[in-house]
């Protein structure tokens, strides 16, 4: 990670780039866009899938899929509100995303809310209600059963997901520098 | 393997099931009433044609296979989460199916069975091979090593009466 990685290149025409920043791949299946809210430069890849149609059943405007800035949606990775009953009814509950989360690809979240300076591997399965707090990470192919509570600066691996190690003070400045890079190196072919 | 080979697409859904634009289904199949179909759902019946019973939720990426010669029979209230793979030859009725798990050809489904997230259901290896084994009902497969357990069916009732509420949902916040 520095000045001299390689660029990440897409040709032009394949991503919409947003006043804010954001890049969307017009391959990327986007469902109810009217209740999705990126925070700007954020990087939505190709195949990825967002449920915004998905909504609450009361009446009105609903933010179903809520993001920070500099976040990253991998390739295949599918993002869905989860649902469950509450007094008798069936409702989904919005996603709530923080800044600088980075969802490999092949992902499938169906969290209520992930902290800020996440990184979900690749492959990973992100159950129903799953709660991750700031600063974790998720390694490749974790599957996270539903309702589980990821505390900060703690790692998780295998099926079901467990702790295997802790992260260092520094990591919030690591992990926000790799975001900002990332963002700074995915641009159009020249 | 030559395309040429597969059956005409001939598709009968009926009235109340709901299915969404973006979906890939080919070959002979039958839709129950109040299936839900999400978008980018394969239902693929390249050998033999494919039924689906009713109040089945099919969502994103379930990639539903028919090989075979046989009709594959789906029951009724199953749930296909999303990204799981489906080849068995049976499946009875209110199965669960968490995320990017694989159901074999080699496995008939039984009732009120769940396959766990990730997970690979295989017949048993002590069984000889290309025989097809019987799940009994009410197995939990579980786990990165896809053990089996038996559920002891608590909390059944709960978990029905969920199933239809989300399946009255869906019909009726998915935009036709």
């Amino acid at each position: 990670m520095g000045a001299f990685d390689t660029v990440i290149t897409y040709d032009k025409g394949t991503h919409i780039e947003t006043d804010t920043g954001n890049k969307v791949s017009r391959k990327a299946t986007i469902a109810g866009a009217t209740n999705i809210i990126l925070g700007g430069k954020s990087i939505i890849q190709t195949g990825s899938i967002l449920r915004g149609d998905l909504r609450r059943s009361t009446a009105g405007q609903h933010v179903v899929i809520s993001m920070g800035r500099y976040c990253l949606i991998g390739e295949g990775a599918i993002i869905r509100p989860p649902g469950k009953m509450y007094k008798g009814a069936f409702t989904f509950y919005p996603v709530r995303i923080s800044d600088f989360v980075h969802i490999g690809a092949g992902c499938i979240v169906e969290a209520a809310q992930i902290g800020s300076g996440v990184e979900i591997g690749k492959g990973c399965i992100i159950g129903k209600f799953v709660i991750i707090k700031d600063l974790a990470v998720i390694l490749p192919n974790t599957v996270l059963p539903e309702g589980t509570v990821v505390p900060s600066m703690s790692v998780w691996s295998g099926n079901p997901g467990r702790i295997v190690d802790t992260l260092p003070e520094t990591y919030q400045e690591t992990m926000e520098a790799k975001c900002k890079n990332y963002y700074q190196r995915f641009r159009p072919a020249a | 393997m030559s395309r040429s080979a597969a059956p005409p697409t001939r598709i009968t859904a009926h009235s109340t099931s709901l299915i969404c634009q973006d979906v890939d289904l080919r070959g002979d199949i039958t839709i129950g009433p109040g299936v839900v179909v999400h978008p980018k759902a394969s239902i693929l019946a390249l050998g033999g044609p494919i039924v689906i019973g009713a109040e089945c939720v099919i969502e994103e990426t379930v990639i539903i296979v028919n090989r075979g010669t046989e009709i594959m029979k789906i029951g009724d209230g199953n749930h296909f989460m999303v990204g799981s793979r489906i080849e068995s030859p049976s499946i009875g009725d209110h199965n669960t199916f968490q995320p990017r798990c694989k159901a074999s050809s080699g496995v008939i489904i039984t009732d009120n069975c769940t396959l766990g997230a990730g997970t690979i259901l295989l017949p048993l290896p002590t069984l000889p091979p290309n025989t097809t084994e019987t799940l009994p009902p009410y197995t939990v497969i579980f786990g990165a090593d896809s053990d089996r357990r038996i559920w002891d069916g608590s909390g059944e009732v709960a978990e029905k009466a969920l199933r239809g509420k989300h399946i009255e949902y869906l019909r009726e916040v998915i935009p036709k």
